[in-house]
């Protein structure tokens, strides 16, 4: 008997161990987000999101997706807009905080959860990868090119242009 | 060969399997909750009359938890939907994933309700009866792994009761008895590859596999049996096509498709309908005539 009363310990630690690990926030907590107002002398980048890839290959894109309208017919879902950089503010810190600020929806895998070590995204604006053929999906661009670390790795500096475009053909792309 | 059930097991097993097959098949290969509460209700229906109700109750814990985890877990790695309810670690959990995951579970265990039904109807001797004409060599296999579960069986109970006389066995709390279950299994393994080996040179010693092989025709085929085999066919290929049309297609993501099933395509729901629910009609109008017959004497 007393084995089992252990097991069940066992059992309950357990489960404390892999709740106490996640956080939970309501849907106003999440989006209650601030982007800090852009004063004189603040480190600034710019960030844009864009699917106009879809546009050339609509054939292959999800069909549940195409009739629920949230692929926009230019392909942007946020226009080139100036952000304040923080302190150490990787590609993907800016991203989770533009997108909470615009309640555009987001899913992400945690960066130990990816065999190259950063966060890796699968969705936004609920156009996920593999949502328009096998090889499609979301990279990020600075300054025009495609860094070789993922977002999470990538540290931006005062000025950068981050743009996340969706990709309908990765090979393509490279 | 009736056995303890009605009249859908007193049909030649070839309709049989096939009709259970073809509702399992387009049972696994639908997405709308329509045709899913369909196949579910036809199946637990069936398995009641053949099963009894005490007997499915008893198992119903185990399917509610079976069907609560699958419904639970989705949500937890699929984010996707407009709706979300709360956020865990910085992902949507939102109500799409959730009635998602109700939909998987449905799916299932409809799927896991009629392959009960049919491992109950379509007995082992039935079985390699229908695989026996083609598959001769096949059915010999089988039938020989088939025969060690009940050997195995026997052989555990009396392991475990050498184990008890030697005092080696304790049920005294869960690690004792696992542990000791462990003690008896591996007893088993290695009781059981030895007796296999031995089981095989038996067989080949006294000539097995030297000519050519034979089967027993177990049931005949009446004319019952060919109308219910065009029965299911008809309504099975029906239902197919259905399927092909995207009759029977649900989308979950990003957003609920916005109506269950269109009023078009509800001939296809009633052409499953009632392929699903034959087995259940047909065990019930038997078992009501058989009252009535009775009750005239």
């Amino acid at each position: 008997m007393k084995k089992d009363i252990i097991a069940v310990f066992a059992v309950i630690l357990l489960f404390a161990v892999l709740i106490s690990g996640t956080e939970f926030q309501s849907v106003d907590e999440y989006y209650l987000t601030h982007a800090d107002d852009i004063k004189s002398g603040d480190k600034t980048v710019f960030v844009s999101i864009d699917c106009a890839d879809i546009m050339s290959n609509y054939e292959k894109l999800d069909k549940s997706l195409a009739a629920s309208g949230f692929v926009p017919q230019d392909g942007i879902i946020l226009a080139k807009t100036e952000y304040v950089l923080r302190e150490g503010d990787t590609a993907f810190d800016l991203l989770l905080r533009v997108t909470r600020y615009n309640k555009i929806h987001m899913e992400y895998q945690g960066a130990d959860k990816t065999a190259f070590g950063s966060v890796y995204v699968r969705g936004i604006n609920h156009i996920y990868e593999f949502s328009c053929g096998t090889g499609s999906g979301w990279r990020y661009k600075v300054n025009g090119e495609y860094p070789d670390v993922g977002a999470s790795k990538y540290v931006l500096s005062d000025g950068d242009t981050v743009e996340w475009v969706y990709t309908c053909d990765t090979e393509g792309g490279k | 060969m009736n056995g303890n059930y009605g009249k859908f097991a007193s049909l030649h097993p070839l309709p049989a399997a096939l009709h259970m097959l073809f509702v399992i098949f387009i049972t696994m290969f639908s997405q709308s909750p329509v045709m899913l509460a369909v196949s579910l209700v036809g199946g637990a229906a069936f398995l009641l009359t053949l099963d009894g109700a005490k007997r499915v109750f008893s198992d119903f814990w185990f399917y509610l938890s079976f069907f609560l985890l699958i419904a639970i877990t989705n949500p937890l790695f699929s984010h996707d939907g407009v709706t979300p309810l709360f956020f865990m670690n910085g992902n949507p959990v939102t109500l799409e994933a959730f009635l998602c995951g109700i939909d998987i579970a449905a799916m299932i265990l409809a799927a896991l309700i009629w392959c009960r039904c049919f491992s109950i109807i379509i007995t082992a001797d039935k079985a390699l009866f229908l695989i026996g004409g083609t598959a001769k060599k096949l059915a010999l296999v089988l039938s020989v792994s088939i025969r060690f579960i009940p050997l195995m069986k026997r052989k555990w109970r009396q392991i475990k009761n050498a184990q008890i006389a030697l005092g080696y066995y304790s049920e005294k709390g869960l690690v004792a008895k696992l542990t000791s279950s462990l003690r008896v299994f591996s007893a088993l393994v290695t009781w059981s590859l030895e007796n296999s080996v031995e089981t095989g040179m038996t067989m080949r010693a006294r000539g097995y596999g030297a000519g050519k092989r034979t089967n027993y025709a177990l049931c005949r085929f009446t004319a019952s049996d060919g109308a219910f085999t065009a029965f299911s066919l008809v309504l099975a290929a029906f239902s197919v096509f259905g399927m092909a049309c995207g009759a029977f297609s649900f989308d979950f993501y990003p957003r609920l498709s916005p109506s269950l099933i269109s009023s078009g395509d509800i001939g296809f729901v009633f052409a499953f309908a009632a392929l699903s629910f034959a087995p259940f009609i047909l065990e019930v109008t038997e078992a009501v005539r058989w009252k009535y017959l009775r009750s005239k004497i």
